[in-house]
């Protein structure tokens, strides 16, 4: 899952220490999280977006064809 | 030289110190007979890991940060899944072979070293890629 976290990060003047004191977690969640390498908890995923301010799917960027969900079909609620 | 780096060089002169004393007062009586000094160099370790968590935990909490959090506690859970089932393998395989070791003592702290090691590269592999 992509985010944008870092380029956020940069535009609010936050450091990856002030994010991590500011969503409840260590520094180095945040830079495993910059780098891609994990995905959040629904729960950090809120209190990351709560921060800048922004919806989850603003901050998170999921791509269903890198995971494969739903074979490409549509799912929407028409 | 930060206050970090002086804590983990004062960390390793204790240690130095405390295994030569050991060493020293061991040749003097003789308590540690039989016991081999990697295992000794081992416990000491441990020991200085074990108390250096209470004082991460104290320092985190005074700044207001977190000291273990959904990663930490995904690694390490993962990371102890692993390191048991490897661990399960290691005993099996002694079992099988136990019969060509005359001394079941070698063994035994070979299981545990093993058991030990297998515990450090699951969490060192897990950490590398969190989500697989």
């Amino acid at each position: 899952m992509n985010n944008r976290i870092k380029e956020l990060r940069a535009r609010g003047n936050l450091t990856q220490l002030d994010l991590a004191e500011l969503t409840g977690v260590r520094r180095e969640t945040i830079v495993f999280l910059e780098k891609g390498k994990y995905n959040p908890s629904l729960k950090l995923a809120y209190e990351i977006s709560k921060v800048f301010k922004l919806n989850i799917q603003e901050v998170f960027i999921f791509d269903r064809k890198e995971y494969k969900v739903g074979a490409g079909r549509d799912f929407s609620v028409k | 030289m930060t206050k970090q780096k002086m804590l983990l060089l004062a960390i390793n002169l204790v240690i130095i110190l405390v295994v030569l004393d050991i060493t020293a007062f061991e040749k003097e009586t003789g308590f540690l007979e039989g016991i081999h000094p990697i295992i000794i160099l081992f416990l000491v370790l441990i020991s200085v890991l074990i108390a250096i968590r209470p004082l991460k935990k104290r320092k985190n909490n005074k700044a207001a940060l977190a000291v273990d959090d959904e990663l930490s506690l995904s690694i390490k859970y993962k990371a102890g899944y692993y390191a048991y089932l490897i661990t399960m393998l290691i005993w099996v395989f002694i079992f099988l072979v136990k019969d060509r070791f005359p001394n079941p003592d070698v063994l035994l702290g070979v299981g545990i070293m093993l058991s030990a090691i297998s515990a450090i590269i699951s969490r060192i592999v897990i950490k590398r890629k969190p989500n697989e």
